[in-house]
This record gives C-alpha cells, sequence and structure tokens, in this order.
C-alpha cells in the first residue's frame, strides 16, 4: 500500500500511518495528523530554511532539471508508478494521466524555469545574495514558510506551485487531497533521490480540509498559502490568515472551445473533432481548463450539425482509447437528467441535435440553439453553441468576467489575432487550440497571474 | 370517468393490504402505458426514441421511465390543454431562477383515491379520525403545491374539530400552532402534526427560544416530509427526532415520513407507526424502509446504466405509478435509495450532492451571476 507522505527524515510522525480510502476505493496509508504534530511539522520546516538558503540557485535548477527529466522521459519508472496509482486512486484513463505527466514535467525543464526567474525580475545571483541593479542592489528571497494546499481533481495541477517554492528555497509544507494523494509524496521522494538535503524542506501530508484547529497551527506559521479549491474553500482559508500572510487562489474557472467558419472544412473534419473531444476526454471535464462549451460559427463548409456528429463519432472513438472514470451516482443521475431535459426541448425545437452514449453516459453531444453560455452536466457533455459571427463570443462571455481561464481557439490569421484580442478582453487569460486544452505550453501564467512574483521577497539596498 | 381510471380506482379502494396479483398490476399498467403513448405526445416521443411502444413492451419494467427533469421543459399531460384543471409546480431552490417541473392534471380524483388508503394505514392505523394541525403548505395558501394539496386533503378527510393549518402563504403561526398544542395537551386530545421536516427544525428553534415543551397526549404522531438541505440549518435525523420526544413527546415510534414528489400521484410512508401498533419491534431512526403501496411499484436502478440493482445496493430510485395515469407512470427520479426486501430506503437526493472537480458548478454559476 502507498504510505501517501512524505517528511524530512529528521522528522518522526510518531503514531503508525492509518488507512485512507479514495472514492474509488484505493487505499492508502497516511500518519493521521494532529494539531500537535502539525506544530511538529511546521516547526521542523522552519528550521531547515537556513539550510535551504545556502543551496545555490544552480544546484536547485540542476536538481529540479535532472528530476524533471526523469519524470518526463519515455518509459519513466518514477512516471509509469504514478500513473499506475493514479489510475487507481482517481479512476481517470491511465492515457490520461500518462500523457498530461509527461507533457508536464517535460514543459518544467531548466530553460522554463530560467524564464520564470526572468519573468519575475528575479536577476540570475539574486536568489544568492545581494546584486547590482539600477537602484541598488537587489536579493531576492522566498516565504520562510510555505504551505500548498492541493486539490484532488486534477493529478500535477498543484505542482508548478510546489516547484515555485523550491525554487525560492522556501520550505514547504504540502497538504494533499485525500482523493489525490498519490503524486506529490511521489514527487517529493525522487526529490530526495536526487537531492536529500532540498527535498528535506519539504513535508507532504493530508488533512481533513477546513480542520481549523490544525490549519490555525499551520497559518499562523506560514508566510505564504497558495490554495487549489472550490471558491468557498478559497474564502475560507483566506479569512482564516494573517493580514499579511501572502495568498494566492486558485479557485473554479470556465473554459471553452471557439471554431471559426475557416477551419470548418470537410477535408480537416475528423482531426478536429478528435481534438476536440481530446479536451473534453482528458480527464473527463473535471478540471478548471475543460471546455464547458464549443461556440461554432455558421457559414463554414460544415455547419454546426455536421460538425456535432464528427464529434459524437469521435467520442465514441475516444471512450475505448480513454475510458471515462466510473461516475458516482450523483454524476452519472445529473447527465440523465439533463438528456432528457434537452431530449424534450428537442420536440419543440427543431434546431436542437442530440447524440448521446447507449447504453450509459459515456458522452452526450447537443447542438444547443438557445445563445449564451452555461454550464453542463460535465463528465463528457460537449454542448454546441452556434454563433452567426464568432465576434459574438464576447456577449456570450459577459457575465462569466472573472471566472474565464481558457479559451481553445481554432480560427486562420488575421482572424485568430482579432478574436484572441477580443478574448483577452472578455477576460480569458490563456488561448490555446484545440486538442491543448489539458497541455498548458507554461505553467508561469497559470489563471492570469505571475504567481513567482507574488511568493517573491523582494530586498532593496539603496546605494 | 374512463373505465381505465374505474378500475385503477378500484384497486387503490381495496387499500394497502389488498394487492393485485403480479400479472393484474402488469396489465394495468400496460394498459396506462398505452393510455399514455396514445396521448402524451412528448412521452411517446420519449418512448419511440427508445423504440419502446405498447407494440414492442410485454412487461411493465420495460416501459421508459422519463427523468423527472423532463417536466421542465414540456407539458408531459394526456389531458387537452384546457382540460387541466390541477398544476403542481416543483419548489426548485431559493434562488428561483431555473425552470420549475409541472405535473398538469384534469383533477385530483386518482390523487386522492390513492392518498387515502395509504395514508389510513400509514398514519392512522388505530383510528378513523384525529386533530389534524399542519406545520406546511396547504392548498388554501399554495395551490401549486401537491404537498399543500395532501395536507389540506388530511385535513379535510381525516381531522376532527380543532384541526387547523399553521403557515400561511407569508410563513409559519408558530404562537397560534403552540397554542394549540397548549390546548391539546390540556384537553388530552391526541393530534396528528403535518409538516415539512425543515418546517419542524424551525417551529423547535422558535420552541428552544421561547423555553417551551409539550407533553402531547399518547397517540399523538408526526408525519415529517422531505429534506431541508440548503436551508437555515440542516439537523440530523436522529438529533430531529429526539427533538421531537423531547420537545413535543411524541416517540420514534409515532413519527412517520413521507416521501413524496411533485410529479407523483402517490406517496411512501414509514411502516413504523403500523408496525409498532402490531406489536413489532420499532426499527431505528436511520435505515427505516417504505413499502411502494399495490399500485405502485418502485426499482432502485444503477445511476449510469439504468439497469435494475439488487436488493441492498445503492442507486436511483424509479417509480411506476399507477395512480399517474393522466401524465406519465414511469417516472426516473435522482433520489438516492436501496431496495430492501419489499421496500426501498430513501438516502436522499443525488443532485443535492457536492459538484466535484474545478470546473464550475451550476451552483455555482447562478452564484456567480
Amino acid at each position: 500500500m502507498l504510505l501517501a507522505q512524505y517528511f524530512p527524515p529528521s522528522l518522526d510522525p510518531g503514531n503508525p500511518p492509518a488507512e485512507g480510502v479514495t472514492r474509488t476505493g484505493y487505499r492508502y496509508l497516511r500518519t493521521t495528523v494532529t494539531p500537535e504534530f502539525a506544530s511538529r511539522i511546521v516547526a521542523e520546516l522552519a528550521a531547515r530554511g537556513p539550510v535551504l538558503q545556502a543551496c545555490s540557485r544552480e544546484r536547485i535548477l540542476a536538481c529540479l532539471d535532472t528530476l524533471h527529466r526523469r519524470w518526463a522521459k519515455t518509459g519513466s519508472r518514477l512516471r509509469g508508478e504514478a500513473v499506475e496509482a493514479l489510475h487507481a486512486a482517481t479512476g481517470y484513463a491511465r492515457a490520461s494521466i500518462d500523457a498530461s505527466l509527461r507533457q508536464l514535467f517535460a514543459s518544467l525543464d531548466r530553460r522554463e524555469l530560467e524564464g520564470w526567474f526572468h519573468a519575475a525580475g528575479i536577476l540570475p545571483t539574486a536568489l544568492d545574495g545581494f546584486t547590482t541593479v539600477p537602484r541598488g542592489d537587489l536579493s531576492v528571497f522566498g516565504p520562510s514558510l510555505g504551505v500548498l494546499i492541493a486539490s484532488g481533481n486534477i493529478p500535477g495541477a498543484a505542482l508548478p506551485s510546489l516547484v515555485q517554492f523550491l525554487l525560492l528555497k522556501s520550505p514547504l509544507l504540502v497538504k494533499t487531497s485525500g482523493e489525490e494523494p498519490v503524486l506529490l509524496p511521489l514527487y517529493a521522494r525522487s526529490l530526495a533521490e536526487i537531492d536529500p538535503e532540498l527535498a528535506a524542506g519539504l513535508a507532504v501530508t493530508g488533512w481533513d480540509g477546513g480542520d481549523t484547529a490544525i490549519e490555525a497551527k499551520v497559518f499562523d506559521a506560514a508566510d505564504a498559502v497558495v490554495v487549489y479549491g472550490s471558491d468557498p474553500a478559497l474564502a475560507s482559508v483566506r479569512a482564516r490568515l494573517r493580514p499579511h500572510t501572502r495568498f494566492v487562489g486558485y479557485g473554479h474557472r470556465l473554459s471553452f472551445t471557439l471554431l471559426t467558419r475557416e477551419v470548418l472544412g470537410e477535408a480537416d473534419l475528423s482531426s478536429l473533432a478528435q481534438a476536440v473531444a481530446m479536451d473534453y476526454c482528458l480527464f473527463d471535464q473535471q478540471g478548471c481548463l475543460s471546455p464547458q462549451a464549443v461556440f461554432i460559427e455558421r457559414g463554414g463548409e460544415v455547419s454546426p450539425e455536421r460538425f456535432a456528429e464528427a464529434l459524437a463519432e469521435a467520442f465514441e472513438k475516444l471512450a475505448g482509447e480513454i475510458p471515462r472514470r466510473k461516475l458516482d451516482t450523483d454524476e452519472a443521475a445529473a447527465i440523465h437528467q439533463y438528456r432528457a431535459g434537452v431530449e424534450m426541448r428537442a420536440l419543440a425545437d427543431e434546431r436542437y441535435r442530440y447524440y448521446a452514449s447507449d447504453p450509459g453516459t459515456a458522452w452526450t453531444v447537443v447542438v444547443e440553439p438557445e445563445p449564451g453560455l452555461f454550464p453542463s452536466p460535465l463528465n463528457r457533455t460537449a454542448i454546441l453553441r452556434p454563433l452567426e459571427d464568432a465576434e459574438e463570443v464576447a456577449a456570450h462571455l459577459a457575465s462569466w468576467r472573472g471566472v474565464l481561464i481558457s479559451a481553445a481557439l481554432e480560427a486562420t490569421s488575421p482572424r485568430r489575432e482579432r478574436l484572441s484580442d477580443l478574448l483577452a478582453a472578455a477576460g480569458v487569460t490563456r488561448i490555446t487550440h484545440a486538442g491543448k486544452a489539458q497541455e498548458p505550453a507554461s505553467a508561469l501564467y497559470h489563471d492570469g497571474i505571475n504567481a513567482l512574483v507574488h511568493l517573491a521577497r523582494y530586498v532593496l539596498r539603496e546605494p | 370517468m374512463s373505465a381505465l381510471a374505474e378500475e385503477l380506482l378500484a384497486v387503490m379502494a381495496a387499500g394497502v393490504d389488498r394487492p393485485p396479483s403480479e400479472p393484474e398490476f402488469n396489465r394495468l399498467a400496460l394498459t396506462v402505458f398505452a393510455h399514455q403513448f396514445a396521448h402524451n405526445r412528448p412521452y411517446a416521443a420519449y418512448c419511440r426514441a427508445r423504440r419502446r411502444t405498447p407494440e414492442t413492451v410485454s412487461d411493465w419494467r420495460q416501459i421508459p421511465a422519463l427523468p423527472t427533469n423532463a417536466f421542465k421543459e414540456a407539458d408531459l399531460t394526456t389531458v387537452a390543454p384546457e382540460a387541466v384543471r390541477v398544476v403542481y409546480i416543483t419548489s426548485g431552490t431559493t434562488r428561483g431562477e431555473e425552470k420549475r417541473g409541472r405535473h398538469l392534471l384534469p383533477d385530483t380524483v386518482l390523487y386522492d383515491a390513492s392518498l387515502e388508503p395509504n395514508f389510513r394505514a400509514h398514519l392512522l392505523p388505530d383510528r378513523e379520525t384525529i386533530r389534524v394541525l399542519v406545520v406546511g403548505p396547504s392548498a388554501k395558501y399554495h395551490p401549486h403545491s401537491s404537498l399543500g394539496h395532501m395536507n389540506s386533503r388530511v385535513l379535510e378527510r381525516f381531522g376532527t374539530a380543532g384541526s387547523g393549518i399553521f403557515w400561511t402563504d407569508t410563513g409559519p403561526r408558530f404562537g397560534c400552532l403552540a397554542a394549540a398544542l397548549e390546548k391539546a395537551e390540556a384537553e388530552g386530545e391526541p393530534v396528528c402534526l403535518l409538516g415539512t421536516a425543515f418546517g419542524f427544525v424551525h417551529f423547535l428553534d422558535w420552541l428552544e427560544g421561547e423555553g417551551r415543551r409539550f407533553q402531547l397526549p399518547p397517540g399523538s404522531r408526526i408525519m415529517d416530509t422531505g429534506g431541508y438541505k440548503g436551508r437555515s440549518r440542516e439537523v440530523p435525523k436522529v438529533e430531529l427526532y429526539g427533538l421531537y420526544s423531547a420537545a413535543l413527546g411524541v416517540p420514534e415510534s409515532h413519527v412517520v415520513n413521507e416521501y413524496g414528489m411533485t410529479e407523483m400521484g402517490s406517496q411512501f410512508y414509514d411502516e413504523v407507526l403500523r408496525d409498532s401498533l402490531r406489536g413489532e419491534p420499532i426499527p431505528p431512526v436511520e435505515g427505516r424502509v417504505k413499502i411502494p403501496p399495490p399500485w405502485v411499484r418502485t426499482q432502485v436502478v444503477d445511476a449510469d446504466t439504468l439497469q435494475p440493482l439488487p436488493d441492498g445496493e445503492v442507486g436511483l430510485l424509479r417509480h411506476h405509478d399507477l395512480a399517474n395515469l393522466h401524465t406519465v407512470a414511469a417516472i426516473q427520479t435522482d433520489d438516492l435509495g436501496v431496495a430492501r426486501g419489499e421496500g426501498f430506503e430513501v438516502l436522499g437526493r443525488a443532485s443535492g450532492a457536492e459538484p466535484r472537480g474545478c470546473s464550475l458548478a451550476v451552483e455555482e454559476f447562478l452564484a456567480s451571476r
């Protein structure tokens, strides 16, 4: 059974680990965190600060580059183990997990991480001591203790935040979700294989989110808290932080796909449908980057109705290659209820199109003639919303400003540029291509912010 | 009154202890299906899409069960629009932005015929009439609530002098209710309290605030219904039943939970009062089983495949209610349940579950607008 935690060797958890279980029935071991134990963890981590501070930027970059290559390479033992455990713990298809981890670690190479420093205005030597800048000497420090609260929905989503704390030489306590307790402890252990001293600044464990007795100990000791979770969870954490504690929250977000008429040709139909379907199938529409709707422009060689048919075929094909995880009762019930509603509306409005897996809820495709954007019941439910002109999308996004994140835009130049401007103005913070929704090119600006800037403490010594 | 309706009324009039044989139920269900297929156009289209028609179906279990959400989108009735006289509307959430389900009926003849023997068997197994105190919707103040109709009908049919309604269109009348309870206590007259669980929670809170308690006369009973998710506060069932006993003097054996829905003409009740009066042991508060009346069949189905599940496995409740002659008899709910012997246990509402994932869920979409 997986020991779903990582502690510095100097820290004795005391009690033997207890058994935990995810909703798929996957069992793992984890020491029960009490407020007393939480206090010991944060004290031990804080004590590691000077050791981490003494690690050079070069040492950290080299270590992470080696580590991430190990995770990303073909046939990686680390990734293989993680994929198996994550598949069992979350029910997501192995193919989804493997592709996303490979892409994630490949993206976190040395060049990317150096780029993060650059984008945050952290000069190469400023992490290791004062460095001359135009107005004096600059030195950059990380939080003396960070806390990272990861969510359970998408394996690896919180990993870039963990890497950011490491880059800033910060001791870090990571709280994993009871639904995905796997990846981050494995990552910490793999780090310890390469650089035990660096890894000793890290503790990865879990407790019931919102346990105020434990979290009071943890939050009071932290300089910075990064949270992935629901909006109420974010608000709850934020309300319990001291005023000067740095906070970064990644809450619920909305993503979508936008297809313009130029890209809707018969020749590319099946590959485009496959790409659009892939964005729904990877992680079963559970991520903030998963599309909630496909806006599709009329007037192309392929109509929205024809595209819906092709999309249904693509879903059917992918259902075999990337099987959807088994749904909870409430999730499956929501899809059946939604489908019945659509069938009834379609009887009164012939503009509707409706395709669905049968039996079961594996996938659903609907052409929804009513304008506007509305949530789907998820888990591979694609709602196509035809537009006369792609630029109408802005009006439909207006009421969602503030929760928008990613748009998979398929258009040809110069409309792609024009529509990008429009989407950016509407509040979208990432514009990508169909088929790439779950593979962000860089984690740096996730959700429209540069978190490294929020976490770093810049010290200027004036001349 | 059609011959089919007359036949159904006869089954109901025979009461809950004289069920039709299985072949007889099947025959009635198929006849009802043929009627609905012929006269309920949206439902007929739904069935045709599944290639289930009166020609292809020979067992009531093959009749397509319509998910309740369909009632929000279409007029699912067998009667002409001008013949619809009764409209029951689902309550929806407190925000009330979403569409609501509608149950469209020509009259309440079958509803009442289903209600009375079933209510009598489960709430009044020991007496003909009782003082009925309503702490929930009523036909007078909530004409589009099926529960309101039920409460009023019970009061008319079984209520003695001193019965009354203590919940109006502007909310509860707790002061008057307390006075009525005091009077019953003084007169030694048992009462039957009808209400929603969340309504009772409010009343019990109010009583506590007033520092009052009652010891209602022996034989007093409570019928509570529905959940109270998203209301002011949630009280675990065990705690609520403890409060019924402590604050009102009504023991667990005399608290009967009712489960019904706007889209159905029949209801389900805990067997506890019937059983306890027959000297059978009183089941614990959690896990009480409801047995459908003879004109209803309930199945528990897999939420994904919608195939029936064996006893003891959690799934979605599906009801086949012949009292729904004028609408759709086969109803697929999103209520969680588990089959136990002749009956089933209700475990809650699937749609009330916490959404997962970091995609924004429906509720949050509405909240964030």
